[in-house]
């Protein structure tokens, strides 16, 4: 198979961190790169070893932020490129402001008010702040295993509604706002695999209806061809 | 363009094999400028492309967000010709340029070493590569999974072409080249394999693959009312004023979109989360009006 | 789904019994009486594929050629008959206590035949019995499915190994003390508890992973 079975109609906990590693993050550089680049530009013709640093370009980024960098001069960059510097020694990264003891309360406070929604936590906080807990534990001003504390709560109470929402499964849509991709993710396939089928129960009833019994008892086998045939003929327009 | 670029990489070429110090000079702005004509050519690319402004980020979140929709939509989706193009574009010059720079960087360790220490040297280098991976690999997912529906689908996908008087043009719209050409193999081998192996042994009248007639359909088709998760995100270009689609109700917006078959309603508000049959919302994502997560 | 759904193959042989409207010579086979006709009102189980075309085909003049141009007056060659999965004694039983319900000893295959079902009759009253059902389940599946606590220490020292990983499983499965319910599900429910699980699992795997 050209994907892995376990990989076709959903991402691994893995692909989920690498799409929220894209994401931008602020940092305090902890050196100073931008004059450097500045002096070699203006200079070209007097330095002989440059020709290497002004060749750096990237491909996803329309600037090369390694070349933009003034040490404590907070500046924005993709989480992975963040990770990789910090990792250098050569930034700090600035903790979002919802990632503190205070904020976090507030989002318990919320969850718990509210029995029937969701706080607008951040779409990737689970996976952020798991990879800041690890990889920057040192840029944090509160205690990191407190924030962790409440990081669990959260995810607890949210599990709580997320179980309590299951009983509304029906054949049409839910709605599931504020949920973040990593309790998508695994939610997936037990929504995905039981609302299918419940359209199928549904669709089931529902034939009989619009054809007459010779024509119902021909297609009972899938309730969707039908229509599969006839989307079929639209996409090819 | 593609001339041009080639010529800049063989610049860059004789730049790095340059020893003397004047020739190594001059041949660095042109590096500079190569750079430059770089960036330009991209831009350019765009142009004639119809879209007004392109950017490199841009191109790159799209890319996630065709990866994405294609992972989880039940259909095989168009391929993104243009956008594959330039990405695949940058992607083996950055693989030509980061081979260019690791052999300077050698080179210049040899010449002088007084510079910076390594690191600080190395650096820029490791991020190019680190970057040159993660798109590399949001490009090799992406194929591997329009590959994996090219296979379920194969049967289906000949009946389009077949439905369209046997011209490749609609598949091609659908298709990569290459995923053309996979697609036809990939067909032979399985008809081989299905014929060899137990079809020349039935009558003829019973030897079809792909019989629509009977109770069950033969060919596999993509089950359109597969339940999806959906953001909606509003119009591609932000611009919500000039989506007719888009309707105003106090303070959001939202598209209305009918389940046919419950004969219900359904307001998406943009910025929220859905699960939905993904023929519901099919045009909304074509237009990329909606995301896939 | 589709041609090839083997499990929509095996849904379409599960027996449903049959009433036979005509007397037909030559058919006695089928009851063990070769040679002989099949009677009027005689019962049989015939597989659900057999007994559907039987069910619309009727006694005809001419010839049955699949055309299936059902006049008013010919009568078919079989009237189905409720299968015993659909029985009043197993909808009462529903109607009490849809979790603690035996549905795989039932039929394996008992929601993919339900949908049959559902759809040959017209059967809304079914439809929605079957939707409570589904759905009452599907929180208990999910409640099993979701539950890896136990099993994620084990598995964090061993990821990477999907064999293993497999195996871990399985033996939650077995270890679970409420693994009787597992033992009742149908094969559409057992796919929706296996898909979930790996998926929770996965989740947990990852954010207890260091």
């Amino acid at each position: 198979m050209a994907l892995p079975a376990h990989l076709q109609e959903t991402f691994s906990s893995e692909e989920v961190r690498f799409l929220v590693e894209n994401e931008p993050i602020k940092i305090f550089p902890r050196i100073t790169t931008k004059t450097m680049a500045r002096t070699t530009s203006n200079n070209t013709k007097s330095h002989t070893n440059n020709d290497s640093s002004t060749r750096h370009t990237l491909i996803t980024m329309n600037k090369f932020p390694l070349n933009e960098m003034i040490a404590m001069k907070s500046m924005e960059v993709s989480l992975w490129l963040a990770l990789l510097l910090k990792q250098q020694n050569k930034c700090n990264i600035i903790i979002p402001e919802w990632l503190t003891v205070n904020s976090l309360d507030r989002y318990v406070k919320y969850e718990t008010k509210y029995s029937d929604r969701f706080s607008s936590l951040p779409w990737n906080w689970l996976v952020l702040s798991k990879i800041l807990f690890e990889k920057a534990y040192d840029d944090f001003n509160d205690p990191v295993n407190e924030l962790r504390q409440r990081i669990q709560d959260l995810r607890e109470l949210r599990q709580v509604k997320v179980l309590k929402g299951l009983s509304y499964l029906n054949e049409s849509h839910l709605q599931l706002d504020n949920l973040s991709l990593t309790e998508i993710n695994e939610l997936r396939p037990f929504i995905v695999g039981t609302m299918n089928k419940l359209r199928e129960v549904h669709s089931a009833s529902l034939d009989h209806t619009e054809t007459n019994e010779g024509e119902n008892l021909n297609i009972d086998e899938d309730a969707s061809f039908g229509s599969a045939n006839y989307d079929g003929s639209r996409m090819v327009t | 363009m593609d001339v041009n670029i080639d010529d800049i990489l063989a610049e860059l070429d004789q730049d790095t094999t340059a020893v003397d110090y004047k020739v190594d000079a001059s041949s660095s702005q042109n590096a500079i400028n190569s750079t430059n004509d770089q960036t330009v050519l991209n831009s350019s690319l765009t142009n004639t492309k119809i879209q007004p402004t392109i950017s490199l980020e841009k191109d790159y979140k799209l890319l996630l967000r065709h990866w994405q929709n294609e992972r989880f939509s039940p259909e095989l989706l168009p391929y993104p010709h243009l956008l594959m193009e330039r990405l695949l574009r940058r992607v083996s010059t950055q693989i030509e340029s980061i081979e260019l720079i690791s052999m300077n960087l050698i080179d210049n360790d040899n010449v002088d070493t007084s510079k910076n220490g390594n690191n600080l040297n190395m650096l820029p280098l490791l991020v190019m590569e680190a970057e040159l991976e993660r798109v590399k690999f949001v490009i090799r997912s992406f194929i591997r999974c329009r590959l994996s529906k090219i296979d379920k689908f194969s049967l289906y996908l000949r009946t389009i072409r077949d439905n369209e008087g046997g011209n490749d043009r609609s598949i091609n719209g659908l298709l990569s080249e290459s995923e053309v050409v996979y697609h036809q193999k990939h067909f032979n081998i399985l008809l081989k394999i299905f014929n060899n192996s137990i079809l020349q042994h039935l009558p003829s009248e019973l030897q079809a693959i792909n019989d629509t007639e009977g109770s069950v359909n033969m060919i596999d088709a993509p089950d359109w009312d597969k339940f999806v998760f959906v953001l909606v995100t509003g119009p591609p270009n932000s611009n919500f004023s000039e989506d007719p689609l888009l309707i105003k109700s106090q303070d959001k917006f939202y598209y209305n979109v009918t389940v046919e078959e419950l004969n219900e309603d359904i307001e998406l508000t943009v910025g929220s989360i859905y699960v939905l049959r993904y023929s519901v919302i099919k045009t909304l994502l074509t237009d990329g009006k909606v995301q896939l997560i | 789904m589709g041609y090839y759904d083997i499990d929509d193959v095996l849904t379409d042989a599960c027996e449903i019994p049959c009433k036979f409207k005509h007397d037909i010579p030559g058919l006695g086979y089928l009851e063990n009486n070769p040679g002989k006709p099949i009677r009027n009102n005689s019962k049989l189980l015939l597989p659900l594929w057999l007994a559907r075309i039987l069910a619309i085909v009727g006694e005809d003049p001419v010839q049955e050629d699949g055309t299936m141009l059902d006049d008013a007056e010919s009568i078919p060659f079989v009237e189905l008959m409720t299968p015993d999965a659909f029985s009043a004694k197993v909808i009462n039983a529903i109607k009490a206590d849809p979790v603690s319900l035996d549905v795989h000893s039932i039929s394996p295959h008992f929601f993919a035949l339900a949908i049959k079902w559902i759809a040959l009759f017209n059967d809304k009253e079914l439809a929605a019995i079957v939707t409570e059902l589904m759905l009452q389940r599907a929180q208990e599946i999910n409640n099993h499915a979701s539950s890896v606590t136990i099993d994620v220490k084990r598995q964090i020292d061993i990821t990477g190994d999907n064999s293993t990983v497999y195996s871990t499983n399985a033996g939650n499965l077995g270890n679970n003390n409420n693994s009787t319910f597992l033992l009742t599900l149908d094969e559409f429910e057992k796919r929706v508890y296996k898909q979930a699980h790996e998926s929770y699992k996965d989740a947990k795997r990852w954010m207890y992973h260091k």
